[in-house]
């Protein structure tokens, strides 16, 4: 007995001291993570440099995706409800970014946002850039490359930073230690560091890169194009440029115009669809066209097609939301099969102006056709609808497939009872809108829900979910057409040799190109676009007696609309404040647009956030 | 034989420190009992020793000898009087340098005596001829009972003694009876009645029972028991006499869980506040977290929102950190990093809160923010106790706020708006209709249920002298108030603890809990408060449907009749199959000790501690829910498991020398915890699956895992010294090592020291007659915070999506900024304490004074985004918590029917930054930190009222025009302005509470009880999340407002509110708002059985109340609850609670 009970001891005793013995490994406090690996490690190899160069693309979707600074506030694009009464009034008034009021201050999130997310992209391309030097093994030609392609994107961000703020902060290397101390650089320093990473780019980076969505020598020369032509307007005489720049931004459109051809057809660069949502087009669709230098990546795999997770998702689908942007609710109209994928969400987040639908001729010009469904259809039957909701004794029966709203062209406004619609005593089943209407004007006693204006539908891509961002289409940023009107904008500004001829002959071939069969025709616009009555028209093909920057840049709003230039446009020529004025109906009635709005407020949050904090931009 | 008594030698009960002692004998003497029960043992006390005195040596009685030994040697000493009776001892025969049994054999042997071992503190003298009677005795037993015992088993001992008590001559007269707890009405097991002016006693056994024999009816019996008021009864003719015992107001015996041991109130140097089952139970909290709100000084108690299962944010003494977590370091037996709301309160013994430093300073790394100890039930020796605590209640919805009715609603929509030049929203038919008929829908009211709740706990808890074991059982049922959601839990509960020979302990515990949430769509509460009351619940009722293009979805107008498609009909967002989101919670904690006390004082324990804890989120959105809107279901699956352990190895040291006691604490400790996490969703799903069918799904949205670890170890060494039970010292170091701090950083020491002084036994004090206690404490530590998330010091990678030509181009992204000199947060705090009682401590309080200054602040400091980073983790600046804390004890009435007690509690912290980065920058705007200021700072426009039409000019001025929020021009520059120099945006408030009120009630009348408990919360400023959203909105033509708001227009010059077309880019400047707030937190009734009712059923308890939970709350805040700033999306609303309830024990 006594024996075990000991023996049982000594095992109990050994056992304690066992445990107590242990918890003392040396490497219990050491931190290895297994989830993530660190830039230390991992950015020496080979394999992690390139992804470190792959993630500085990823935020090209985020930073395009931020509109508002580029489209809203300008001549094409603004909020809706301008064409209310009580907007001329005064007793209602348009977004943040439309009458250049208190409102439009630093305080603004879309400049905080689009801020950042350009700085992070400079952050990523530093570090790519600082990194390279640690890589040694791989083929010179392919780092080369690589840190050019970081290179390019750094450039990019700057010179969208310089122009809508002016002087900012220059980074040039990784960032490894937090300071507040946050200085700006003078704006012409960030134009000849820009320049001189293009030029760098466009020696190190081959004609095709080696996957299909990278840059290329081409993106380099393209921007170079526009980077020389908006130093030559030198703003402010503040930018360092000279008349040499825009024979530079000749030199380099020629170079694109040679490489990259025109595609045959406008629409050829756009998503494929029908006007009718009842017999839509289901089959394949190319974004690949020789006409585009750049475009941001989109593509049917959702667990690709997303926005950078570095940053919230404008949309938790994360991929293109440009296709449900631009207004025009198809939703609303009598026998709408509610939120599906037929009209999508069509979110009135950049509305155009009614002096847009003036400047086509919606007859000849694809581009009016291709960019605007003049007519909506009922998707359901509807019986016993009541155009009028007050007047019971009104009623129509509706058919899938019927009209249920047309917006009349500029040029052909309907005036008489005939050419209405029942809802205001007309005799046409479905309403008829008046360009003067849009967004506003239209009786707000019609039981036509949704009649604000047409659906712009440039972008639209049909079969995709209901939602915002599940496009798979990409977004083109460079396309040789714009090139054809840099050349043409350079040589009105002097710069001469250009391969094609005169300015009128580089503009004229982008027109062409929009009138199809109708070639060489002169197309009408509205010749005082503004005045929303006036019917008087004007041909907009070029002449080397009639073409000036106004007539480019009409051109350009008819070619590149919604596209991400505009705003950079008017700033660049100058003509912010003059075109704004008159064809941004908030800013006609109630605007306060002054010429220091050429610059953006810094984003208080930067000002908060620095020590010394930063100056803000005069005016705000 | 009167004589021939058996001395169960115990120094006093009420003498300090030696509680473990005396249980140990008790724990002895009631096993036995419980071996043999229905014995009548008479024990006879050894007289309280006397004390040394300065006299000339002199031979002793032996018995004074041995009573001195016991002392001395903190032993119990057990003989026979008769047997040592007459022996005297010449002096200086005892060596104190020698150990207890040397110097035994040297008294004893003179005189043919021996002794015999028992246990490890407690030795019985024996004749020789009784030590030969003994012998037979247990030979007897022992043949009659083969298995029971082998002979050198302590309760064999125990028994042997005993045996020889029955040998013991019959007194003349015999008392029965029972002594029971006056508040629960329950058995005390072991109180002790002595014959007063003899050495003669009894104890009582487990159901608190005794038999005595006394000479003659004028004999007087002395009750008593740790902890409670002593009572002398003359016996007269009683043969039956039940005794209720008054719990000592003072309970300066009370026992407080200091971590890594236990001490005496009396004995504390440090700000401990604890609190007991009673009061964790009394409200019937859901989360033992709710328990400490207003019950603790110094505790910031906060819940989270109204959703069922929701736990508390708890803040201890301000907060030191800016966006770490302020949470306190909750340990639940012995494990560090537990979760308070995965336990059943009815579980949890006490709660025990580490304030100041110095108390805190043994866990060191973790202790910065506070330390809550969770001790759960143990079992106690004795026969099975079953207890069994039930509750069932509804739960209504209370305290709503008001929205507007169709009438209202169509006047701020369309009258109000027309009538200052706006426009009118259109509406349909089926809506015109409504406000013509002045019909309203109330969405709130139609998706909202009263709730049941319901309770039912049951534990058994028993054992015997070498084992003891409890075991429960709980289940919870919480309802939420929208229909088809809620909360239930169920715990399990098994507890063992057993001796192993005389040197070794051993124990487990196992803590199972199971939850389930069901929170449905989170989104139905909110669609129904924007709902617009024009709306049409029903599909038929509608004459038109296609007038907005509404169609029919189980019954239900999806599109209420509006022709609006942002909010669908609430109803069918809550509908169980269309929203879902489910999180279950699988937990398992457990510990395992073994404690080895090889030398008297000496204790060395292993403990291990861990707890896994599996989470599973399943959230499904089907084809008609808010998110889907008739795309294909969509489906998330979340798995989460999170496991770790701590092991402690300490070892305790107690010795005393004369007045002198020390008691000696080293520990060596490991940490380490991983965090498992996977996560998958998908859409398109083909049919409803819940997150059961992910494979059917078209398309995988995303999957992820991770993992995260972290580590710490530490050393802890501590010294508690007291000289003549009034000086009293603690020294505490801990040295603390932590994973996720950059090498060289790792490891810092955090040294503490207290001091405490018991004013209260000086004479000069004493002498006043005017404090019954009076204590003076004052301690300074130094503690720190690593909360910083591991992997922080390290730049990681984070990886991004992008194609190339839809071929798939992944990469990885810097994801931070490292931070390679993170070190420790370092806080130092000085607490002053005092307690003091008056009128023999029916008034006691304790007040503690504290300043706290946080270094090295880990922050999640904003930086300028040029850096390509927007945040990083650093160690900033300075902060300073000074604050008061008061507890207030008084029992107002103590009557013999009647008696009332009441505690308050105060708690004001105020909270200050000191230094910002030392750059000189005393202004952090970007990151709302202002030298000087609290943190948590509201920074905007200062309100001034509403722009008036007598005004417009001024307004014009301004860009602003009638009606618009008026905020104030600060500079009076004539622009309202962010820009730096001309910054007119103040500091606003704060979203900590200036200060914290708690007040509880226990009045007793007979067998009524009686209990109410008051909170007030003073100053807190939310950005009111109810105006800020779309309820406030009134400008708004879309949803449903508050109907509370009185809006400026024309016609009512309000300046409280802002009118309804007006542009208001400074809107945001009326949404700041006091959150104080005053609520009855709980009012509960009680009735007990009589003691005859309980005894005739067999019962110890029996108690039935009635309880009301938040029927009461006042205060100015706009909104639902004041105490969380709640825009109840993912939230449900408040209510009030109504239960019935039991507590039985039998």
């Amino acid at each position: 007995m006594k024996s075990i009970k000991k023996t049982r001891m000594i095992l109990l005793t050994i056992a304690f001291v066992g445990v107590i013995s242990s918890g003392c490994d040396k490497e219990f406090l050491d931190e290895k993570s297994v989830t993530t690996l660190t830039t230390d490690s991992y950015y020496k190899t080979e394999q992690g440099f390139e992804d470190l160069v792959r993630s500085c693309y990823s935020l090209l979707r985020n930073i395009h995706q931020n509109r508002m600074l580029v489209l809203n506030g300008t001549d094409l694009f603004t909020t809706g409800g301008y064409a209310d009464p009580k907007a001329a009034a005064g007793a209602i008034q348009g977004g943040n970014f439309e009458q250049y009021d208190a409102r439009f201050n630093g305080s603004l999130a879309e400049l905080q946002s689009l801020w950042q997310l350009l700085y992070a992209e400079i952050g990523r391309t530093n570090t790519a850039i600082t990194r390279a030097v640690e890589i040694t093994t791989m083929a010179t030609a392919l780092k080369d490359a690589r840190i050019a392609e970081a290179k390019f994107l750094r450039a990019l961000s700057y010179f969208y930073l310089v122009q809508q703020w002016g002087d900012v902060p220059l980074l040039l290397v990784e960032v490894t230690k937090p300071t507040k101390e946050i200085v700006r650089a003078p704006s012409n320093e960030i134009y000849q560091q820009i320049i001189t990473d293009l030029l760098d780019c466009e020696a190190k980076l081959p004609v095709t890169a080696s996957n299909y969505g990278r840059i290329t020598k081409g993106a380099a020369q393209f921007l170079l194009a526009r980077v020389y032509l908006t130093r030559g307007w030198n703003f402010k005489g503040s930018l360092g440029g000279s008349n040499a720049d825009f024979t530079q931004a000749l030199i380099y459109a020629d170079k694109i115009i040679d490489a990259y051809p025109l595609a045959a057809a406008y629409n050829a660069l756009f998503p494929i669809r029908s006007e009718n949502p009842l017999k839509q087009y289901t089959g394949a669709q190319n974004d690949k066209n020789p006409e585009i230098i750049f475009a941001v990546q989109y593509n049917p795999d959702v667990l690709t097609n997303k926005t950078d997770p570095a940053f919230p998702p404008v949309d938790a689908a994360g991929g293109n939301n440009l296709h449900s942007l631009f207004g025009g609710g198809g939703e609303a109209y009598p026998g709408s099969k509610g939120r599906t994928t037929d009209y999508n969400r069509h979110l009135p987040v950049h509305i155009t102006t009614p002096a847009v639908y003036r400047l086509f001729d919606p007859e000849i010009d694809l581009r009016y056709d291709h960019n605007f469904v003049e007519v909506g259809f009922a998707l359901n039957a509807v019986t016993a609808f009541r155009p009028i909701p007050s007047n019971t004794n009104l009623k129509i029966d509706i058919k899938s497939g019927d009209t249920v709203v047309y917006f009349r062209p500029w040029n052909k406004p309907a005036t008489t009872p005939e050419e209405r619609g029942v809802d205001v005593g007309g005799k046409k089943n479905y309403a008829v809108v008046n360009v003067d209407e849009y967004d506003g004007g239209y009786p707000t006693t019609s039981g036509f829900g949704g009649v604000e204006h047409p659906l712009m539908w440039k972008f639209w891509q049909p079969g995709i979910a209901y939602g915002d961002a599940f496009g798979t289409f990409n977004e083109a940023i460079f396309r040789s057409a714009e090139a054809y009107l840099i050349a043409a904008e350079a040589i009105v500004k002097g710069a001469t040799g250009g391969k094609l001829g005169g300015a009128d002959v580089y503009y004229n071939k982008v027109l062409d190109r929009a009138l199809g069969a109708k070639k060489g025709m002169n197309p009408q616009c509205a010749k005082t676009p503004e005045n929303l009555k006036s019917l008087e028209a004007v041909s907009y093909r070029a002449t080397p007696a009639n073409i000036t920057v106004d007539l480019i840049l009409d051109e350009r709003a008819r070619e590149l609309m919604g596209e991400w230039s505009r705003w950079f446009d008017l700033k660049r020529t100058g003509k912010l404040v003059e075109r704004v004025s008159k064809y941004n109906p908030w800013c006609s009635k109630n605007g306060q647009i002054k010429d220091f709005h050429n610059l953006r407020p810094l984003p208080q949050g930067e000002i908060d956030l620095s020590f010394p904090a930063m100056k803000q931009n005069d005016g705000y | 034989m009167k004589n021939n008594f058996l001395h169960h030698i115990k120094k006093s009960c009420m003498k300090p420190n030696l509680r473990f002692t005396a249980k140990l004998a008790l724990m002895l003497t009631c096993c036995v009992l419980f071996i043999q029960p229905g014995w009548s043992q008479v024990l006879a006390m050894a007289q309280t020793f006397q004390p040394h005195k300065n006299v000339i040596p002199q031979d002793r009685p032996l018995i004074d000898v041995l009573n001195e030994l016991k002392h001395d040697f903190q032993v119990e000493i057990m003989f026979e009087k008769k047997v040592i009776e007459g022996f005297t001892i010449p002096p200086n025969v005892v060596d104190h340098d020698q150990k207890l049994e040397k110097n035994l054999d040297k008294l004893l042997q003179p005189f043919g005596l021996k002794y015999k071992k028992v246990n490890k503190s407690s030795y019985l003298i024996i004749g020789e001829k009784h030590s030969k009677k003994l012998g037979k005795i247990e030979n007897r037993k022992q043949e009659e009972n083969g298995n029971l015992r082998n002979s050198e088993n302590v309760a064999a001992a125990g028994l042997s003694t005993l045996n020889l008590i029955k040998e013991v001559e019959r007194m003349d007269q015999m008392v029965t009876g029972k002594v029971t707890d006056e508040e629960t009405g329950e058995g005390l097991p072991g109180a002790t009645i002595m014959l007063k002016g003899t050495a003669q006693g009894t104890t009582t056994d487990f159901n608190g029972e005794f038999s005595i024999s006394v000479p003659d009816e004028n004999a007087v019996l002395v009750f008593s028991y740790i902890g409670y008021i002593n009572q002398e009864i003359t016996v007269g003719n009683q043969s039956q006499m039940n005794i209720s015992m008054k719990a000592d107001a003072q309970a300066l015996t009370e026992l407080v869980v200091i971590g890594y041991g236990e001490q005496r109130k009396s004995d504390l140097t440090g700000a401990v506040a604890s609190i007991q089952t009673k009061d964790i139970t009394r409200s019937n909290p859901i989360m033992a977290a709710k328990a400490l709100q207003g019950q603790v000084a110094g505790a910031t108690v906060t819940k989270l929102n109204n959703k069922p299962g929701t736990g508390y944010s708890i803040t201890i003494r301000g907060e030191n950190t800016i966006n770490n977590s302020t949470e306190p370091l909750v340990v639940i037996d012995g494990l560090m990093g537990g979760n308070l709301n995965n336990l059943n309160p009815a579980d949890i013994e006490s709660i025990n809160i580490l304030k100041d430093a110095s108390s805190t300073a043994i866990y060191g790394a973790r202790g910065a923010n506070g330390v809550v100890i969770v001790t759960t039930k143990k079992g106690i020796s004795g026969k099975p106790r079953v207890s069994y605590d039930a509750y069932v209640g509804a739960k209504v919805p209370g305290h709503l706020p008001k929205l507007m009715s169709t009438p209202q609603f169509y006047k701020s929509i369309y009258t109000d708006r027309i009538l200052e030049g706006g426009t009118g929203p259109t509406f349909t038919a089926a809506e015109q209709a409504n406000i013509k008929g002045g019909i309203t829908t109330d969405w709130v009211d139609l998706i909202t249920q009263t709730g049941l709740q319901m309770s039912h706990n049951l534990s058994i808890a028993g054992g015997n002298e070498k084992t003891t074991y409890r075991f429960s059982g709980g289940f919870l049922n919480e309802d939420g108030n929208v229909k088809y959601t809620g909360f239930k839990r169920y715990n399990l509960n098994a507890g063992l603890d057993s001796k192993l020979g005389n040197l070794f302990k051993v124990g487990i515990t196992t803590y199972v809990s199971y939850s389930d949430v069901n929170v449905g769509s989170g989104e139905s509460l909110r669609n129904a408060y924007r709902a617009r009351p024009t709306g049409t619940v029903y599909f038929k009722d509608l004459a038109n449907p296609s007038e907005n293009q509404d169609f029919n979805i189980n019954g239900l107008a999806y599109w209420m009749g509006i022709n609006d498609k942002q909010v669908p009909n609430p109803i069918e967002d809550i509908n169980p199959n269309t929203s879902k989101l489910q999180t279950t919670n699988a937990t398992l904690m457990g510990n395992a000790y073994v404690e080895l006390a090889p030398v008297r004082g000496l204790t060395i324990r292993s403990s291990l501690s861990a707890t896994t804890s599996n989470e599973r989120a399943g959230d499904f959105r089907g084809q008609w829910s808010k998110a889907q809107i008739g795309a294909k279901p969509r489906a998330q699956y979340d798995q989460r498991t999170l496991a770790s352990y701590t092991l402690d190895n300490i070892l305790n040291y107690n010795i005393n020398f004369n007045r002198h006691k020390f008691t000696f604490t080293a520990l060596q400790s490991a940490f380490y915890q991983r965090n498992e996490a996977y996560q998958i969703s998908v859409r398109d799903l083909p049919y409803n699956s819940d997150w059961y069918a992910l494979n059917t799904a078209a398309t995988v949205a995303g999957i992820s895992s991770s993992l995260i670890e972290r580590s710490l170890l530490s050393f802890m060494g501590r010294i508690n010294y007291s000289f003549n039970e009034k000086y009293l010292l603690t020294l505490t170091g801990r040295s603390d090592g932590a994973s996720q701090l950059s090498e060289g950083n790792k490891w810092a020491f955090f040294p503490s020291v207290a001091f405490a002084w018991r004013l209260g036994e000086e004479p000069f004090i004493n002498d006043l007659n005017l404090f019954s206690n009076l204590k003076l404490r004052v301690s300074y530590g130094e503690v720190g915070n690593s909360t910083v998330n591991p992997y922080s010091t390290q730049a990681g990678v984070l990886n991004t999506g992008y194609d190339f030509d839809a071929t798939a181009a992944y990469g990885f992204a810097p994801s931070n900024l490292g931070n390679k000199d993170l070190r420790w947060e370092r806080s130092n705090e000085i607490n002053l304490g005092v307690d003091f009682g008056f009128l023999r401590n029916r008034i006691n309080a304790s007040l503690e004074l504290y300043n706290r200054k946080t270094v090295d602040l880990i922050l999640n400091q904003k930086i300028p985004t040029v850096l390509g980073f927007s945040q990083v983790i650093a160690n900033v600046g300075q902060i300073e918590n000074k604050g008061v804390e008061l507890t207030l004890n008084t029992t107002n009435i103590t009557k013999e029917n009647f008696s009332w007690n009441s505690t308050l509690t105060f708690t004001k912290n105020k909270n200050k930054l000191l230094q910002l980065y030392g750059e000189g920058q005393l202004v952090d705007k970007g990151n709302r930190l202002f030298v000087g200021k609290p943190i948590r700072a509201n920074f905007d426009y200062e309100f001034n009222g509403i722009w008036q039409t007598a005004d417009k000019e001024l307004a014009a001025k301004y860009k602003q025009v009638p009606g618009a929020v008026r905020v104030v021009d600060q500079n009076n520059d004539g622009i309202i302005s962010s820009t730096d120099a001309i910054d007119d945006r103040v500091y606003l408030g704060t979203q900590m509470p200036n200060w914290i009120a708690g007040i509880t009630n226990r009045i007793n009348y007979r067998n009524l009880d009686f209990s109410f408990f008051i909170y007030y919360r003073d100053g807190v400023q939310y950005n009111n999340s109810t105006l800020s959203g779309t309820f406030g909105d009134i400008g708004g033509t879309r949803y449903n407002k508050l109907a509370s708001l009185d809006y400026w227009r024309s016609d009512n010059p309000s300046n409280s509110y802002y009118g309804v077309v007006a542009a208001n880019p400074y809107r945001n400047a009326i949404n700041y708002q006091d959150a104080s707030f005053l609520r009855i937190s709980d009012i509960t009734f009680g009735y007990t059985l009589s003691n005859s009712m309980m005894d005739r059923w067999k019962l110890s308890n029996a108690r039935f109340f009635a309880q009301a939970s938040n029927p009461f709350v006042f205060s100015k805040f706009t909104g639902f609850d004041p105490e969380f700033n709640s825009a109840i999306f993912n939230d449900d609303v408040p209510s009030v609670l109504y239960t019935f309830g039991i507590n039985l024990t039998f």
